[in-house]
């Protein structure tokens, strides 16, 4: 057996605890449970650092176990365990013990969304200045965006089942839902006409065909405030 | 003004206002930050341990598990019979 | 020069410290951090770069996967990143591997010690190397399992990536226990193969046992057996960087402070009264 032969051979006694395995010298063999337990251990333990509300929800046990049955079920992609998780709110969206929590999935998006915002990577947000030179072609700029900016959209109040773990008070009506914008370490309730524009900005189109995108949604939809929040938090990285 | 021109004009206030204020101080930002930097999850992943003191043991996930004991309690006199 | 570390003991630093690091500068010598935890942007490489301002840091990858079917390109960018911002007193990884198609497995896998595994190995160092412009430290894994019919003992595969790259070593003297409990490897043996004067750090720490398994928790104070070990490697290696981790169980500062001035002194003595 050569090198590579080994290591497919010690990934299936990985996966496969069942099977017979040949690579691993046979005194040693049932440690390959401390292995196994250290993947699903090290995962479990990201997943809770990534899904604070999630975790708050169900509490400790039922998060536990099923980060056990999303970890046995869904493989990592990456060895950073900062990246574990990507696929947890289309679990529990499917998971049959989570059905009773139909806001639960949402709640996993926005956590995950603040995770992502929380290690993105640092850009220097454009000044105000250097965008008020650019007055008189504006409305054909293309504002890149910093990649902590994400928006969840649900129908169910997202935001404040976050704060609600975060100082807040619960919501007073579960069926009203919330449109967030989450960026680095903050995030706000937004209605639908600045999400449509910033959808737009963040899909590359020009400020103009971004600017109608909110009216289309909203007849009186000023940009101003929109405008004004990506400047002050530094949310504009570059102009194309 | 047409529609166009009143959302193009707003952001252009916008940008100009902006413009004329001081820069938002970096550090005071960066120091808001500091306060909400989440554990390392990699922490974990060193020297072949777990950061739970189950390593040797099997695990099997329980049914019984799958009772929330966790805020969600607090939401279920909210949620309409499905 | 394979790190620019004081040669004296350092602490690993974990988050529950990171504040109190920042704002009280206890006198420690150096940090060693996860270099994983400080990938892209935002308040954890933040705080890093405050707490570099003040203190020579140790990068210690846990991630990288070196002895993997492949290398992860967007890893090694993020590292070189956080090399350039840090400009870190040492940058490490460990003789283990974690990815195999696609597929990554989040811990420190042995590399079997098979035919192959110089040629795998040092290729990746190199790489790395190449990559960061510096030379990185390999340090030795504790160990669960043993690969059947290796041909190899560890030390003598780091005896042969350091010949072949010029990386350095971290010799974890409490992984040498841990594998000796688990799998009867002689730590001895070990230490006569390895070619100590490529010795950059050390590591001690301590591990637990569960169902007469030593598994390396990093949550317990160093065992007699590691202290003993200890002793014997840095009174040939004399003056060195000998690092403190612990990861579980995890103190309030002060009282790590006290660990950390325990380890500098015993240290201290030991170079003290070893002859030159």
């Amino acid at each position: 057996m050569n090198y590579l032969q080994a290591l497919t051979e010690f990934a299936r006694a990985i996966n496969e605890p069942n099977t017979a395995n040949t690579a691993i010298s046979p005194a040693t063999q049932a440690n390959m449970t401390v292995y196994r337990n250290n993947i699903r251990l090290n995962r479990a333990n990201a997943l809770k650092l990534a899904y604070p509300t999630v975790l708050a929800l169900l509490g400790e046990e039922f998060f536990m176990a099923m980060a056990d049955v999303y970890t046995q079920s869904t493989a990592s992609t990456s060895a950073n365990l900062h990246q574990e998780g990507h696929l947890l709110a289309e679990f529990i969206a499917q998971f049959a013990p989570t059905q009773a929590y139909p806001y639960l999935s949402d709640v996993a998006q926005l956590d995950w969304a603040m995770h992502q915002a929380h290690y993105a990577d640092d850009h220097v947000g454009l000044s105000a200045a250097i965008l008020a030179e650019q007055a008189q072609s504006l409305a054909q700029l293309k504002l890149l965006l910093h990649p902590a900016l994400q928006i969840i959209e649900s129908k169910w109040p997202i935001a404040s089942l976050f704060a609600m773990h975060h100082g807040g008070a619960k919501p007073q009506d579960l069926y009203r839902g919330e449109c967030v914008l989450v960026w680095r370490d903050q995030y706000q309730i937004i209605d639908a006409a600045p999400a449509a524009f910033f959808l737009a900005l963040m899909q590359q189109l020009t400020l103009e065909e971004a600017l109608l995108a909110g009216a289309a949604v909203d007849a009186g939809f000023d940009p101003a405030s929109s405008l004004s929040l990506l400047l002050e938090q530094q949310l504009i990285i570059a102009l194309a | 003004m047409n529609n166009k021109s009143i959302l193009l004009a707003s952001a252009m206030v916008a940008v100009l206002a902006a413009a004329a204020q001081p820069a938002l101080a970096a550090d005071a930002a960066k120091e808001k930050c500091f306060g909400v930097a989440k554990a390392g999850a990699n922490d974990c992943a060193a020297n072949g341990h777990a950061c739970a003191g189950q390593a040797g043991a099997s695990m099997d996930p329980k049914e019984w598990k799958y009772v929330a004991k966790g805020t969600c309690t607090e939401m279920k006199g909210m949620l309409k019979a499905m | 020069m394979l790190t620019s570390l004081p040669l004296c003991a350092g602490l690993g630093l974990r988050s529950p410290h990171i504040q109190a690091v920042i704002q009280d500068q206890p006198p420690v010598a150096w940090w060693e951090v996860h270099s994983e935890n400080y990938f892209g942007g935002g308040a954890p490489i933040a705080a890093l770069e405050k707490i570099r301002a003040n203190y020579p840091i140790s990068l210690h990858g846990v991630a990288m996967g070196l002895g993997s079917s492949t290398l992860d390109s967007l890893h090694l960018k993020q590292l070189k990143t956080l090399v350039d911002r840090i400009e870190p007193a040492a940058v490490s990884e460990h003789l283990a591997w974690n990815r195999l198609n696609q597929h990554a497995y989040a811990d420190l896998l042995p590399v079997p010690r098979l035919e192959g595994v110089i040629e795998q190995l040092s290729e990746r160092i190199n790489l790395v190397q190449d990559f960061l412009q510096r030379p990185i430290l390999i340090e030795n894994v504790s160990s669960y399992i043993q690969f059947a019919d290796e041909i190899y003992l560890e030390s003598e595969v780091l005896a042969q990536l350091v010949a072949q790259t010029g990386c350095g070593l971290i010799l974890d003297v409490n992984n040498l226990i841990v594998s000796q409990i688990n799998l009867g490897i002689d730590p001895y043996l070990e230490l006569a193969h390895l070619p100590l004067k490529s010795v950059g750090e050390i590591h001690i720490a301590g591990f637990e046992l569960f169902d007469g398994v030593a598994i390396d928790t990093h949550g317990a104070a160093p065992t007699p057996a590691v202290w003993q070990l200890l002793d014997v490697v840095i009174q040939q290696t004399g003056p060195i960087p000998v690092l403190l981790e612990r990861d579980n169980h995890i103190p309030a500062l002060n009282e790590l402070m006290l660990d950390y001035q325990h380890l500098n002194a015993h240290c201290a003595a030991i170079w003290q009264g070893a002859k030159p």
